[in-house]
């Protein structure tokens, strides 16, 4: 009887804890609705996908940082990374001569074995997460400066411009690429091995290890797919830019935390999805938009932006706790 | 240098009667009646949860007592707090260090107490006044030495200094020398004496039952919560105070073995060590059997399992699981090779707490639970984990309920769900019925029994004699890293067992 009763009492917190999940998403429509009134450019179309096209690449870092937050850790050297990945495709095209899909891949690589290496020191010589990705921070930028000398490469290709510019039925092509990796990402959070292995690591990490899981193994993969996510960030930004700037992305990591965090991913680990990431991430570019359409000064912004993301972890406390 | 007090002590300066407390659920301490004296070193006694730690953090004032009387120095005590104690004259050396380690010795004894000049620190009477006490406890230590330059039993000895340094007139002591060498332990005994001798009351929480011979006047012992009795050490043995401890009858209602075991070892251990934990441990585990292994806390038993798993890595020794001889476990390996450990601490080692029941239960078995491609295949995750939940009686409304909603029982039984739903043939559990409720256990129990008789062997780790003496075929003992004897089931008594573990020089 006792048991029954705890039971229903748990049953009746879930519902509880299911309003506080939405609360992100009803943020977003309330967002939406505000400035759908304050301002007759809000809702339209061509505004729609341009605010989806503008948080595009911080939406592809906020993915694959998403992974690595529910496995408890973080990673800030994704910034830095969207920068050098860039340099490395200009480099590799513009200096090197390779044709263009050759310097694209190359920077995936680049990117991809960064976040590896990242991963290798955080889980077999245990270094904090925070310590090596934010030495990894510096040393990508550092990277970026010293093969450019600090100069933009500018990068001349019909098909680049065409990635940020062009459109598939009628859809804007970055808005195609951020929402497939999302469909990618959530599939493999959701319904693979690999996706349970993380919530389990940010869960509990030694009882994953009992449990005869290569723990180590599945944390350099996904500080490993982080990168490749920001690389593919790097392409969106480089195409939009037209150029590769060591300079870009300076930040970026910090907005891309926020926007993953404001999406209800817990930084404790083990909770979070990658709906809430897209939603996140919406949600900071209509706050962006919307308050340039009402010509809201960039450092109220951010003003703004702060108060919402700390909001927003409050708001997750009271869902954890009891 | 303290002088020698000599005077009569009639009176005591700390005296319970009658004290008790409830946890919901458990009665932690029923009527304990214990009267302290000046000048005397009084040592409590009693096995792993007989309520030694809840009565020294009523008298410390970190917990409150339900009923019965404190007095104290005359006065009826009310402790508001642990500070209020420490005012009072009663300060503690807990078993684990509590001290900051990257500051010096005369930080931490007078920490929260600094002394000022003009608002600023007065470094130079601070460890003016460290000096001053250490070199009256008869250590040789530098004030400005920062607590990480230190071995731990000087470690200790800093704890001790501090409790000193409120002119404490009752010390507890809680296993001062669980961490401790012998020279370091000499040192701790002399202070001790020297603390006597000036008129302090010292009650003094220890095992190690050889110490008693040097500094103990008085021995009191609880069970179970309850208040045993008091002896003057002189006037009694070693053997009488086992038999107070363990003093209870084993419980009849275990499950009784049904079959026989059979003869084949799945998994032989030789010569083991592992560092300081514990060395040279050899036994072998047969098929269906039900070894237990018991020991007193930090006698290297769950060290012993997490080597065998590959959770620490072995120093020496073999280890041989179904005729392979692993070299180097892993974890990965050896479960692979169907051995489970089941851990004692299951919030912190065993369960993913904010995912579903499903989610643990198929969490050792994902690889199978996938096909090639990586894809979970989430309809038969769902029936394994249904068909353990009917299989095991796990109370729930849905496999879908979150982990953490499930009483302590359910939780543990899920934890052996998901170990056969992997097929694991060796389970190794550390403390399988901590902190679950007594019909739970019971289940348990039934369960352990059940799988025993289907060949499964389990090496049963447990502070619990009466559970171990009632489910295991044979009882490996350990005392301080050395395996010292391995009883059978007809040689089983409370006494045996408790004069193995705490036996110094290894059978």
């Amino acid at each position: 009887m006792l048991d029954t009763k705890t039971l229903e009492h748990k049953g009746k917190l879930n519902v509880e804890k299911l309003l506080y999940k939405l609360v992100p998403l009803l943020t977003l429509l309330a967002l939406i609705i505000l400035f759908s009134i304050l301002s007759p450019f809000f809702f339209t179309m061509d505004n729609i996908f341009s605010i989806i096209v503008q948080s595009s690449i911080l939406g592809m870092m906020g993915l694959g940082v998403t992974f690595v937050i529910i496995t408890a850790g973080i990673d800030l050297s994704i910034g830095s990374l969207i920068a050098v990945a860039g340099v490395v495709m200009g480099l590799v095209t513009v200096n090197m001569g390779a044709p263009l899909y050759v310097g694209i891949i190359a920077g995936l690589l680049f990117a991809s074995l960064f976040g590896a290496i990242q991963g290798v020191i955080i889980a077999k010589l245990r270094v904090t997460a925070f310590v090596v990705t934010l030495g990894g921070m510096m040393v990508a930028r550092g990277i970026g400066h010293v093969a450019t000398n600090s100069n933009p490469i500018y990068i001349d290709s019909d098909f680049l411009m065409s990635i940020s510019g062009g459109y598939f039925i009628g859809i804007p092509i970055p808005v195609i690429i951020f929402l497939f990796f999302a469909l990618i990402s959530h599939i493999l959070l959701s319904y693979t091995r690999f996706g349970r292995y993380v919530y389990a690591i940010g869960s509990n990490e030694v009882a994953t290890k009992l449990s005869g899981i290569n723990v180590a193994k599945v944390k350099i993969l996904t500080y490993a797919l982080c990168s490749f996510m920001v690389g593919i960030g790097s392409l969106l930004m480089v195409s939009r830019l037209g150029s590769a700037q060591p300079t870009a992305g300076n930040t970026y990591e910090l907005l891309a935390i926020a926007a993953v965090v404001i999406g209800g991913t817990s930084l404790f680990g083990g909770v979070g999805t990658i709906l809430g990431t897209v939603i996140g991430t919406i949600l900071m570019g209509v706050l962006r938009n919307g308050l340039n359409l009402l010509d809201v000064n960039q450092f109220w912004q951010m003003i703004i932006t702060g108060g919402i993301l700390i909001f927003a972890v409050y708001i997750d406390g009271l869902k954890t706790k009891e | 240098m303290f002088e020698a007090i000599d005077k009569i002590v009639d009176k005591p300066i700390l005296s319970l009667k009658g004290v008790g407390k409830s946890f919901p659920g458990t009665r932690a301490l029923d009527d304990i009646n214990l009267d302290f004296y000046e000048g005397e070193i009084h040592v409590l006694l009693g096995e792993n949860g007989a309520g030694k730690s809840t009565l020294i953090k009523i008298l410390s004032g970190i917990y409150f007592k339900d009923e019965g009387d404190i007095t104290y120095l005359g006065e009826p005590m009310n402790l508001k707090g642990a500070l209020d104690a420490q005012n009072l004259g009663i300060s503690v050396v807990h078993q684990e260090l509590n001290l900051c380690r990257d500051i010096t010795v005369a930080d931490n004894i007078f920490i929260g107490r600094e002394f000022e000049k003009n608002g600023f620190l007065d470094k130079t009477t601070q460890n003016k006044k460290a000096k001053e006490l250490l070199d009256k406890m008869g250590l040789d230590m530098d004030p400005t030495k920062l607590i990480s330059e230190l071995t731990v039993g000087e470690q200790q000895l800093v704890e001790i200094a501090k409790a000193l340094s409120f002119e404490s007139k009752v010390l507890i002591l809680d296993e001062p020398t669980s961490a401790i060498t012998g020279k370091e332990v000499d040192t701790l005994f002399s202070i001790m004496k020297q603390l006597k001798k000036n008129g302090v009351a010292l009650i003094y929480i220890s095992h190690r039952m050889e110490e008693f011979e040097i500094i103990a006047d008085k021995v009191s012992v609880l069970r179970d919560g309850q208040y045993i009795g008091t002896k003057a050490f002189k006037d009694t043995t070693l053997d009488e105070l086992i038999q107070m401890m363990v003093g209870r009858e084993v419980y009849s209602d275990y499950p009784a073995r049904v079959n026989n075991v059979s003869n084949k070892v799945v998994m032989a251990v030789k010569s083991l060590s592992c560092d300081s934990f514990f060395q040279d441990v050899s036994f072998e585990l047969k098929e269906g059997e039900i070894l237990g292994i018991s020991g007193l806390m930090g006698a290297g038993r769950t060290e012993i399992a997490k080597t065998i798993i590959g959770f620490y890595h072995k120093s020496n020794g073999e280890i041989k699981i179904f005729d392979k001889v692993v070299l180097h476990p892993t974890i990965e390996e050896v479960t692979k090779l169907g051995v489970a450990y089941l851990t004692e601490d299951r919030r912190h080692e065993g369960l993913a707490l904010n995912q579903d029941i499903v989610f643990n239960s198929i969490l050792a078995s994902v690889k199978e639970f996938s096909n090639k491609f990586g894809f979970l295949k989430l309809k038969e995750n769902e029936k394994a984990t249904k068909d353990y939940i009917k299989l095991l009686k796990i109370k729930a409304p849905s496999s879908h309920t979150l982990i953490s909603a499930l009483s302590g029982g359910n939780q543990q039984k899920v934890i052996i769900g998901r170990w056969l739903i992997k097929n694991s043939k060796i389970l190794i559990m550390d403390e399988p019925t901590r902190g679950i409720d007594v019909n739970a256990k019971q289940e348990i129990y039934q369960l352990i029994r059940e799988l025993s008789r289907k060949g499964i062997s389990v090496l049963m780790i447990s502070s619990e004699l009466p559970e171990l003496m009632g489910m295991s075929d044979r009882i490996a003992v350990m005392s301080r890293g050395h395996l010292t004897k391995i009883l059978d089931k007809k040689d089983f008594s409370q006494e045996l067992i408790m004069k193995y573990a705490t036996d110094t020089v290894p059978a």
